[in-house]
């Protein structure tokens, strides 16, 4: 399992739009991907589970996967991230 | 004739027939089956057509529509795809035995409710979306057709209970009018997308399926929130008028937008912007603005896990001041509290939180943690940009005092820690609370300028909470009360050669600018979107004929009296 903590620096957090980035992103992986805010958690290929996060600019997520591409996934969703969701 | 008031969503003006979008045909059967299989055979088959079908619809748009249409749709081929929503759909069939119409259902509402339940209006919003795509699929589970567009052959008005991106997006847009629905929030994608493309949509009315007949003629009205059925020959002329006229008008006012605003007789006044960071800054110099009135600063604390320090203030106010070019930026201390919440301050429920401790009181409150970070990032940013300070909710001159001392504070810990700082910084204030209007001539001496928060001050003099839709009527335009007191501020500052803004709602209102202008205002401060209308409705009148309007508004009894007067000035 390799997980990591990221802050959620787009204006308007994590949206239709970023968020529908991000499931596609993580789908490329066949690691099971999780991203949690607080005490929830949810599949990090779902676009719609990760709307019901309500992410606001400036909160802080959790990634977390599990497989044989755990690592790789973890580099280039963090970043996706960092990068305001910009490939 | 008949009149039927609604909310305008999106501005400009229709006259047509009407087209009655009735989506209420289909039910959803709600048996249980004993083979799972077949459902599940049915529901990929639908989603498969429901993909195709809004990959045409893309390939279709692609270089017609707007970038918001696209995006939208875009999002909604993702959903179709999405594993958890997918999911949940076959649990619904495998086993909870639901027919596949049922599931597809189903599912989607437990999604909606996730999202409405989110303390977000845009993600709130986004509950329609689902909506929209389970709708796609369940027209295939069901084989019907849910929106007869197919008759609509002459451009209309649709007249629809709901608007979905769905049904935009299916009509060819030189069919549509404009809209009016029974419930469409100001943030719901449909509405968004008839922003874009200009069409006038107008909402909350009821029972809207039998108030509008199908084929009637209609006039919707964005500038009044009206729809006027079958109108009579006059107003029918009246409106047509008045609709070449409002075209014309947005098209000059976009045109002359970085002009100066000068009245028919050469009295110049400044248009300012209000904004909210970096990005509305942006939109501010191209929008012609001639300044920043009012970079309300509380926003670039919200959503914050930590509380904005000195030094990140201290950057985005030299960005904010750096885009704007060395002109004017008034830059407006926290104002925290009534509506607008700050989590991370933990602060205690209050009562009555807009007469509570809020803005520049909770400041004082927290002087270390609040007041002189910000304080110092500013005094810091104006160094070598054109920064102003104002203050909200002031109430009373010791106030003043008390913060200019904190000012001085401020500055002495800076140069002793080797920071640069601006020499002089102008101080202004918010007049928000009526005492201060009362007093105004008391607060000269100590105040750089003033500006009027018309939407706190109507609220404060008629005691009644803007964020109470109950009590909303006495919140609506300019009350003879709060003219009296606007009119009592110019008159005295003007004494002193102290300029007055005035940067709420009212600023940008067609039918107040002309009293404003009347009474003398300096500057008006409006959102970016609105400062070119804004500019162009000064240069249509003179400020003479402003004066005379002006003193005829101070004798009237209400606001229906003084919105009479300026009926007709621009369009």
């Amino acid at each position: 399992m390799t997980e990591t903590q990221v802050e959620v620096l787009d204006q308007v957090g994590l949206h239709a739009r970023t968020a529908g980035i991000f499931a596609k992103k993580a789908m490329l992986f066949s690691s099971k991907i999780t991203v949690g805010r607080d005490i929830n958690v949810v599949n990090g290929k779902s676009m719609l589970s990760l709307m019901s996060l309500g992410i606001k600019q400036g909160m802080t997520i959790h990634i977390i996967a599990e497989g044989v591409d755990e690592k790789e996934a973890i580099n280039t969703l963090s970043s996706l991230v960092k990068n305001n969701f910009k490939d | 004739m008949k009149i039927i008031h609604g909310k305008t969503v999106s501005e400009g003006i229709a006259i047509g027939k009407a087209f009655i979008l009735d989506k209420k045909k289909f039910r959803v059967p709600t048996h249980l089956v004993d083979q799972p299989k077949d459902e599940l055979i049915k529901l990929e088959k639908s989603i498969v057509k429901a993909k195709e079908e809004i990959r045409l619809i893309l390939k279709d748009i692609q270089n017609t529509s707007s970038k918001e249409e696209i995006e939208i749709l875009e999002a909604h081929e993702a959903m179709l795809d999405d594993p958890d929503f997918l999911e949940s759909t076959r649990l619904c069939i495998t086993d909870e035995k639901m027919n596949a119409a049922l599931a597809m259902k189903t599912s989607a509402k437990r999604f909606c409710s996730l999202l409405e339940n989110l303390d977000d209006e845009y993600l709130k919003a986004r509950a329609n979306d689902i909506q929209d795509v389970s709708y796609r699929i369940l027209k295939y589970l069901l084989n019907i057709e849910f929106n007869d567009f197919q008759k609509l052959t002459h451009p209309s008005i649709i007249v629809s209970e709901e608007l979905t991106v769905n049904d935009i997006s299916g009509i060819d847009k030189n069919l549509i009018l404009g809209f009016v629905t029974s419930k469409s929030g100001f943030n719901d994608h449909a509405a968004i997308l008839a922003r874009a493309y200009n069409f006038p949509l107008i909402t909350g009315v009821n029972n809207i399926l039998t108030e509008i007949k199908n084929s009637c003629e209609v006039i919707l009205d964005g500038t009044s929130g009206k729809i006027f059925m079958e109108p009579d020959e006059l107003t029918r002329k009246e409106k047509l008028n008045y609709k070449e006229k409002y075209s014309s008008f947005q098209l000059l006012a976009n045109k002359n937008a970085f002009q100066k605003a000068k009245t028919k007789d050469g009295h110049a006044i400044q248009v300012n912007a209000n904004i909210e960071g970096i990005e509305s800054a942006e939109e501010a110099v191209s929008s012609g603005a001639d300044g920043v009135g009012l970079f309300r600063s509380e926003f670039i604390y919200m959503n914050k896990k930590i509380l904005p320090d000195e030094e990140y203030q201290f950057q985005i106010y030299t960005k904010v001041a750096e885009q704007l070019n060395n002109k004017e930026v008034r830059l407006r201390t926290l104002d925290i509290g009534a509506d607008k919440k700050l989590e991370i301050l933990n602060l205690p429920e209050e009562e009555n939180p807009a007469l509570g401790l809020r803005a520049l009181r909770l400041m004082f409150d927290r002087e270390e943690e609040l007041l002189k970070p910000q304080v110092k990032a500013i005094i810091r940013a104006a160094k070598d940009h054109n920064i102003k300070m104002m203050l909200p909710m002031v109430t009373s001159i010791s106030e003043i005092r008390e913060f200019k001392k904190l000012v001085s504070v401020c500055r002495e810990e800076l140069i002793k820690n080797k920071k640069e700082v601006a020499k002089e910084i102008s101080i202004g204030i918010m007049v928000e609370v009526p005492a201060v209007a009362v007093l105004i001539e008391k607060f000269i001496e100590e105040v750089d300028f003033f500006s009027i928060g018309t939407n706190d001050l109507t609220q404060y003099t008629l005691s009644a909470d803007r964020t109470n839709y109950a009590v909303s009527h006495f919140n609506e335009g300019l009350h003879p009360a709060v003219l009296h007191l606007i009119n009592h501020v110019i008159e005295a500052a003007h004494k002193k050669g102290k300029p007055v803004a005035v940067c709420g709602e009212l600023a940008s209102d067609y039918k107040v600018i002309p009293i404003l202008l009347g009474l003398g205002i300096d500057e008006l401060s409006v959102n970016p979107s609105s400062v070119p209308t804004v500019k162009e409705m000064i240069r249509k009148i003179s400020f003479s004929d402003a004066k005379k309007i002006a003193r005829k508004a101070l004798k009237m009894e209400n606001w229906d009296e003084i919105q009479e007067l300026t009926k007709g000035t621009f369009f």
